[in-house]
């Protein structure tokens, strides 16, 4: 439905264009009384008007076109008319002449009343609506004699039907036709010669974009095209260069436009040999088309049946390439750039056989018209271009705002764990040193002075000093092992530590662990703490309770307050007496549990005791909620 | 004193030869003390020779080797671990322990890695000093959680070591053993909780005790390799 929608809109563009063109080109709405479409014509180039006397006198109907050079080395025609002066003519009168070609001069009774410009040669040639405008006064009473002299450097002249009569009569449709044909047509010069700079610079900085290059080209060529047409000097004195340009321009505009779009995004590049042959028919085109106008051919043959329908057929190429790429991939701008050609081709057709007189609506060539359509075009096209690499440079950024914020934060993480390695190794090694020291040091010195009691019996009772000394220095060094949050590492260190103290004091060893949920922030201070509540528990059992078993026993529980990890020292001994539990060292268990923020619980068993250390799982991550 | 042998070692013969030990142990008096702990701890053990320095332990070994050296690591003319390496590759039939006054992870896992096969307490007492020559002898190596915990970590390849050559990777009933003794696990209760003998879960702590050692020894080789010391041709 949609698509349906677009392919009327490119059919009806040209129609509607057309339209509006035949309606604001409507005859000047003067009165018929002023106008004269018949006149006497005489050629000659006489500086004075000619008696109109004798069989060179023509009584021609209007419009007048001499498309061939004149007859003899002549370069104009001479067109009388006589008026009636009427009885109440006063103030300003005017000659209105809506479309000629050519140089014009003005004679009232034989005296000169106006030209369009000096009769000097080379002769400049005007393709626009004249008016020529004087004092009533200059009429004599009765008839008055009217000469126009039309002059042209290459013999070209056209001469339509025209008004005189009171100014304020004819110049309201003066204005409106040198607007239409004078005014919109120097607007879109100056359109174009913009365009053509900007997309000139575009150029210059995107080299890469050889499509803003080539309608660059183009939109200098419509500007010469259009700029020549209402350009009434010969800028070039050679007339068969001058009036050469104005076709070879439009043909290069659309050889241009051929190229440019050829590199829309959408539409296909074609082989090679196509754009070649384009500029090839450029080339020969142009040459020949100048040479035949140097030549001064009485049939402008080349222009009309070789350049023109070629110009045409690239017009045709370009509308097709578009129907192709929007048929593939319907974008904006191929939409866009469809209508703009789709425009041009019928209106470039209609102004051609406008020329070859199979049709005569109208009074002017419509083509020049068309620019406001491209220009839009392009205007959209560019806008479009600019907003989405804006969109895409936005989103780039994004994207890379993202992207630095996520290597940030892996940077910060990096660093993170590299500081708590460096932290981690730090304390290793500090360990290492201590542990290492000790070795060496203090507990080789007792290990020495256990050898000397050995061989001095009266130092016997040294030695359970000493050996505790050894003992807990050994808890010292086990509790600097970093176990990384397992409680259950320094339980089994500690059970390897105490396996031959429990085997000598005649016990059995029952060990039932299960893994742990992990402790974080368990450092060697509490490692310490946790080793000698273990300790104290296992040498109250050792010393008191005359049992023949001792178990550990670990477990976990869960409540409002968190998770608990709970650990039992339970033995089949002789129970303990309430009050003898601070003597059995129970107080110090309590201290201590309580600065890991856990408990001891001291209870009897239908055999034995109970001791039981309960630490809560600390986890940061909760604190921090 | 009467030895119940665990079954493997029906076959060593228990003659009229005791076993030949040479100890190392700079501390006269220390020296003095386990070398009379060790022959308290039975007649099948004869300390043969017990030095104090690296110069009096190397000359003795260039003369005659024991079935069993003890080394203390810290000695006044240089390091035990050297001697426990040069004597692992010179002579790997001997067995090595290392004497420490803690049993630390640190220290123990040094000499392991040297070639040691297991540990002594300095101040041990003759009972468990018997135990452990005799575990020793019978082709077994004690463990403590703390080292099964390092050597758990190392064979994973986690503790930021190269990677461990296949070679020398643990089979799975050896990493089964290691992580039960990390949880503290005696070789019984393991023995149990995998159906073997405890001889035979000693024995496979040794076994991993000298995959370690292996394992060490490429990675010096690749450290070395790697920094330019050895050339990759050689």
């Amino acid at each position: 439905m949609k698509k349906a929608i677009y392919w009327l809109i490119v059919a009806l563009v040209p129609v509607v264009f057309l339209a509006l063109m035949y309606a604001i080109d409507r005859e000047p709405g003067v009165d018929p009384q002023w106008l004269h479409p018949v006149v006497l014509s005489v050629v000659g180039d006489d500086d004075e008007p000619p008696p109109f006397l004798g069989p060179v006198v023509v009584e021609q109907e209007l419009p007048d076109a001499q498309l061939r050079p004149f007859p003899g080395a002549a370069s104009g025609i001479w067109y009388q008319f006589v008026i009636e002066k009427p009885s109440q003519a006063r103030g300003l009168w005017g000659l209105f002449l809506p479309w000629v070609n050519g140089n014009l001069s003005m004679y009232i009774n034989g005296a000169l009343a106006g030209e369009s410009a000096p009769m000097r040669r080379p002769f400049p040639e005007y393709r626009k609506p004249l008016y020529f405008e004087f004092p009533a006064a200059l009429l004599g009473p009765g008839k008055n004699t009217i000469q126009i002299r039309v002059v042209s450097e290459r013999g070209v002249t056209w001469f339509t039907p025209f008004y005189f009569g009171p100014s304020q009569e004819l110049k309201p449709a003066y204005l409106y036709t040198h607007f239409l044909q004078f005014t919109l047509m120097a607007g879109t010069v100056v359109a174009l010669g913009v365009v053509s700079i900007l997309l000139l610079g575009l150029f210059w900085i995107r080299r890469c974009d050889t499509g803003n290059g080539w309608f660059a080209a183009a939109t200098i060529a419509w500007a010469l095209y259009n700029w020549i047409l209402i350009e009434p000097r010969l800028l070039i004195p050679i007339p068969g260069v001058w009036f050469s340009l104005p076709p070879i321009a439009l043909g290069w505009f659309t050889i241009c436009s051929a190229h440019f779009v050829n590199r829309l995004p959408g539409c296909k590049r074609p082989p090679r040999w196509v754009e070649h042959t384009l500029m090839t028919f450029g080339v020969v085109g142009s040459i020949m088309l100048m040479a035949h106008n140097l030549a001064g051919g009485d049939q402008p043959w080349v222009q009309n049946y070789v350049w023109f329908p070629g110009v045409m057929l690239i017009s045709a190429y370009i509308v097709w390439q578009l129907i192709r790429a929007t048929l593939r991939n319907p974008n904006l701008e191929t939409r866009l750039w469809l209508c703009a050609a789709a425009l041009a081709l019928v209106v470039g057709v209609r102004d051609y056989l406008w020329d070859q007189n199979i049709t005569t609506s109208g009074t002017f060539h419509y083509l020049s018209y068309t620019v406001s359509f491209v220009l839009i075009s392009l205007a959209i096209t560019l806008l479009s271009r600019v907003s989405r690499a804006l969109t895409e440079t936005e989103t780039l950024n994004l994207e890379l705002e993202d992207r630095v914020a996520a290597k940030g934060a892996e940077l910060a993480q990096n660093y993170e764990r590299l500081r708590i390695l460096e932290r981690q190794q730090t304390i290793s090694s500090e360990r290492e040193r201590m542990t290492t020291d000790m070795h060496d040091g203090i507990g080789g010195q007792l290990v020495h002075a256990l050898a000397v009691i050995e061989n001095n019996p009266q130092f016997q009772p040294m030695e359970p000093i000493l050996r505790g000394a050894l003992d807990d220095l050994r808890l010292i060094i086990d509790s600097a092992d970093p176990m990384e949050g397992d409680l259950l590492v320094v339980l089994s260190n500690f059970r390897a530590r105490n396996e031959r103290r429990v085997q000598a004091g005649g016990l059995h060893f029952l060990w039932q662990v299960s893994d742990l949920p992990s402790m974080p922030d368990f450092g060697p201070h509490k490692i310490l703490q946790v080793l000698r509540i273990l300790q104290e528990a296992l040498t109250n059992v050792l010393k008191h309770a005359q049992a023949t078993q001792v178990t550990v026993r670990t477990s976990t529980a869960t409540d409002a307050g968190g998770v608990t990890v709970i650990v039992d020292v339970i033995d089949d001994g002789t129970g303990f007496v309430a009050g003898n539990v601070s003597g059995r060292g129970l107080g110090n268990m309590r201290r201590r549990a309580q600065e890991l923020g856990g408990s001891v619980d001291l209870s009897a068993t239908e055999k034995g005791s109970r001791l039981r250390l309960i630490l809560p799982v600390v986890d940061r991550r909760h604190i921090a909620r | 004193m009467l030895y119940s042998l665990p079954d493997q070692t029906a076959g060593i013969a228990l003659g009229p030869f005791p076993h030949t030990i040479f100890v190392v142990e700079d501390n006269e008096l220390t020296r003095q003390s386990l070398v009379r702990r060790i022959t308290d701890a039975g007649a099948e053990h004869k300390v043969t020779t017990a030095v104090g320095s690296c110069r009096e332990i190397r000359a003795a070994l260039e003369i005659s080797r024991p079935e069993v050296l003890l080394v203390d690591l810290g000695l006044p003319d240089g390091d035990g671990l050297d001697i426990i390496r040069d004597t692992a590759r010179r002579w790997p039939e001997v067995l090595i322990m290392v004497i420490t006054v803690f049993g630390d992870e640190v220290r123990v896992v040094a000499a392991i890695k040297a070639g040691a096969a297991g540990y002594l307490l300095k101040d041990d007492p003759a009972v468990s000093i018997g135990a452990a020559l005799q575990q020793l002898l019978a082709g077994g190596s004690p463990i403590s959680p703390a080292i099964a915990r390092h050597l758990i970590r190392h064979f994973r390849g986690d503790a930021g070591q190269a990677v461990v050559p296949s070679t020398v990777r643990l089979t799975a009933r050896e990493m089964d053993v290691l992580s039960l003794a990390a949880k503290g696990f005696s070789y019984g209760e393991i023995a149990a909780l995998l159906s073997l003998t405890a001889s035979t879960v000693s024995s496979y702590t040794k076994n991993i005790y000298e995959k370690l050692a292996v394992s060490s020894r490429s990675e010096a080789v690749y450290e070395a390799t790697r920094m330019g010391l050895i050339s990759r041709q050689s």
